[in-house]
């Protein structure tokens, strides 16, 4: 079972869209796969239908009262499951912070997921805190959205700087260029200076399209609304870019 | 117990409970789909046995648990790639240890026609799904129609709905639940079961049966596992085919020497060299399965470099290929199809064409206590005359014997006290075990240093091909010595206090 997050310190920036897109196509491509949404605006577990809900809590969760695999729901899409999010998860870093290894400790409710699950997705709250330790030790890569401007290359490299400063295990960090604006000059410049030799920036850009924003209307992923558009393609090729660096290029389930 | 998941209605009720169902259910179409699947198995069902279904849908392989159905793996399949062999990387992981040497062979193809209907909630949320399925089974060019399937798919933490569905379902008239799985329905339509096969030999005797009835099952069974394993042998599907029939073979000799008599003599005379030429006619190939099968150890015994051994390989590849097609030869040849045919007519249970034998009165219960104390004696006797100095043929002759006696204990397992008698092939097969390397790794140096000569013929073969043989060869030398070892220690725990009381035991009678 491999790990991916959607992480960003800001919010607004592409990291639900993201994660609920690789999810399905992941889940398309064979991979069982699971979306944990951390975040308690619950815009994931939204998109999906499903309540934002977990009996007990997210403590009775943390805390090991109640068992992941009973809170796990279903989405409406073939081999693509969500454990959704609760209003709770507001207080996730009081709740880590009272475990016994609070860094580790949501890597250690997932691994008994791993008979279940090929993939499973985190999508993140925007914030830097024990909650986002707990996702850097539990990832193995660590998916990052960069709206194309200097502050927030200035943000990642900052942010790499705190991955490379962890002790033991450290996520793969990979970035992509997301809501994209053509007509914008800032952000070609941004992309186009950038230097080549920088493998932590994905080749895939997400554009900012219409049919992304949709998706609060549609509820489902735009690579099922409009599989034919910009945005729908450009998660595909970044689909493919993460398979190869979760499971290395070439392993065979994607088509 | 958790409700019924799969039902079915007669073609009558069809299109009417469709429509209720889908009326009063409030259901909506979410898709309808003709989909052609394919089951994949090996012949002996070790995918069932371990409780899985394995299905070709398009274009993925989606691996699920027999009991409950939920897929417990899927990966994207290219045409052909399972029955190659080459499952994608993700299930090859996974399903290794469960197929072996087996490869996959489709089991059933069904075309099905359904509709997907689901039920969802206040969000539009799919809670459950119903699916209405019309399939047929194609086999061998005939069209079987299976029974039509409502087929409710509970979605993971909405079993409730799933029940509801279910319920709902159970109270329409003309639906009924079915206990049988499509994959069940659709094995059994191409006139297999699943399990229906197994190298396994299962007699069931009782002591007091002729020992030419005794006989005649014994030889009917093997004679179905020759005929089982043919196609597979001749189209080469994989190496157990011919690992089978050529036990069954041996098997049949054996039971020709030991129950000799309860068919009349003329008859096991000639049947014992048919046989035998049988026997004869797929031992090369067998060895040559056996050494290329060895080729993964052997580049690894070699160590570093070992693609030094390739043009080894690629000489027993060739051989094997010959072997093979003479194989093939002789299994289509009048001679072959003459055996199987007269030797069905020998010892058909209804029909035979021949009397009992001379011993052919004898209850089995007497002879097989007889048979086995006499194969021990032989076991026993030779074994301890082995020594340091004795040939490789002694110990050769020793493996001969503990084959004859561990087939007797085979085919009269249900004769005897079941814990007794496991205990008794526990020992013998580790003893087994230590004659077989012994031999192997002879057999496999003999033909090493012929392959070696031969490729120093053909004069292109680089030195260090030659070498890496003489490296192997040496590896095998010390292998065997350590068999040769560790056989006094085996054959002293066979031949002990222990063993000889439980062969006693056995059959009552000290051997």
């Amino acid at each position: 079972m491999r790990t991916v997050a959607t992480y960003s310190i800001k919010g607004g920036v592409g990291k639900t869209s993201a994660a609920l897109n690789l999810a399905y196509l992941a889940a398309r491509d064979g991979q069982r796969t699971l979306v944990w949404d951390l975040d308690p605006q619950a815009a994931a577990t939204f998109l999906f239908r499903v309540r934002p809900r977990i009996k007990g809590g997210g403590k009775a969760l943390v805390r090991g009262k109640r068992d992941i695999d009973d809170a796990i729901k279903a989405t409406d899409f073939p081999g693509l499951d969500l454990l959704p999010a609760d209003f709770s998860y507001r207080h996730m870093d009081l709740m880590l912070d009272d475990a016994k290894r609070p860094t580790r400790q949501l890597g250690k409710l997932l691994k008994p997921l791993s008979l279940d699950y090929d993939l499973v997705v985190l999508d993140c709250p925007p914030s830097i805190s024990l909650v986002s330790e707990n996702v850097f030790q539990a990832a193995d890569l660590l998916l990052v959205p960069l709206i194309p401007t200097t502050l927030s290359l200035r943000t990642f490299d900052q942010l790499l700087g705190v991955v490379a400063a962890l002790d033991g295990r450290r996520p793969d960090v990979r970035a992509f260029f997301s809501m994209v604006d053509g007509r914008k000059r800032l952000h070609a410049d941004i992309m186009r200076d950038l230097p080549h030799n920088r493998s932590d920036i994905l080749k895939a850009s997400v554009p900012s399209a219409t049919d992304v924003e949709r998706m609060g209307l549609t509820r489902q992923p735009v690579v099922v609304s409009n599989p034919g558009g910009r945005a729908a393609q450009a998660y595909t090729a970044l689909w493919q870019e993460c398979h190869d660096a979760l499971f290395g290029p070439g392993a065979g389930t994607a088509p | 117990m958790s409700a019924p998941k799969e039902f079915t209605c007669a073609a009558d009720d069809w299109a009417r409970a469709s429509k209720e169902i889908y009326q009063r259910m409030a259901l909506s179409i979410e898709a309808e789909q003709v989909r052609s699947l394919m089951f994949l198995d090996t012949f002996d069902w070790r995918l069932y046995r371990a409780g899985y279904v394995l299905a070709h849908v398009d274009d993925t392989l989606e691996l699920s648990d027999r009991e409950t159905g939920t897929v417990v793996a899927r990966a994207a399949a290219h045409n052909g790639t399972a029955m190659n062999g080459e499952l994608p990387g993700k299930l090859r992981g996974r399903l290794a240890g469960v197929l072996g040497l087996r490869a996959l062979a489709a089991v059933a193809s069904v075309d099905s026609s359904s509709v997907v209907l689901a039920a969802r909630n206040d969000d539009a949320k799919t809670v459950a799904r119903l699916v209405l399925s019309d399939s047929r089974v194609d086999h061998g060019g005939r069209r079987a129609t299976l029974k039509y399937r409502l087929s409710v798919v509970p979605l993971r933490g909405y079993d409730r709905h799933a029940s509801r569905l279910s319920e709902e379902l159970a109270g329409t008239a003309g639906v009924e639940p079915i206990s049988s799985s499509l994959f069940e329905e659709a094995v059994a339509a191409t006139g297999r079961r699943p399990g229906d096969y197994t190298s396994k030999l299962s007699l069931d005797l009782n002591r007091d049966v002729s020992t030419y009835d005794a006989a005649r099952l014994i030889y009917r069974t093997l004679l179905q596992v020759m005929n089982a394993n043919r196609a597979g042998v001749v189209q080469e599907l994989d190496t157990e085919y011919l690992h089978d029939f050529r036990v069954a073979v041996r098997r049949t000799r054996s039971a020709l020497k030991e129950l000799a008599g309860s068919l009349p003599v003329e008859l096991e005379n000639r049947f014992r060299d048919e046989f035998r030429w049988l026997g004869q006619a797929t031992t090369p190939t067998r060895d040559l399965d056996v050494c290329l099968l060895e080729f993964p150890a052997f580049r690894q015994r070699v160590g570093v470099s070992s693609g030094d051994l390739d043009p080894l390989h690629a000489l027993v590849s060739d051989e094997k290929r010959r072997a093979h097609a003479r194989l093939r030869t002789e299994l289509r040849s009048t001679r072959y199809q003459r055996l199987c045919k007269e030797w069905s007519r020998a010892v058909d249970a209804e029909a035979p064409s021949t009397g009992a034998g001379p011993v052919g009165t004898t209850s089995i219960g007497e002879l097989a206590d007889a048979r086995i104390r006499r194969v021990a004696r032989h076991v026993l006797r030779d074994g301890s005359r082995i020594d340091d100095a004795s040939p490789a043929e002694s110990l050769h002759d020793l493996r001969k014997r503990c084959k004859e006696l561990r087939y007797l204990l085979e085919f009269f397992s249900s004769l005897y006290e079941p814990k007794l008698h496991r205990s008794l092939l526990v020992e013998l097969k580790a003893l087994q075990l230590n004659l077989g390397q012994f031999q192997d790794t002879q057999v496999q140096r003999h033909a090493l240093e012929e392959y070696a000569e031969r490729l120093l013929e053909a004069k292109k073969t680089p030195a260090a091909a030659l070498l890496a043989i003489g490296r192997l060869v040496a590896v095998l030398e010390d292998q065997q010595r350590t068999a040769r070892t560790e056989f006094a220690d085996r054959f002293s725990e066979f031949a002990g206090a222990k063993n000889r009381s439980r062969l006693s035991a056995l059959t009552e009678a000290r051997p």
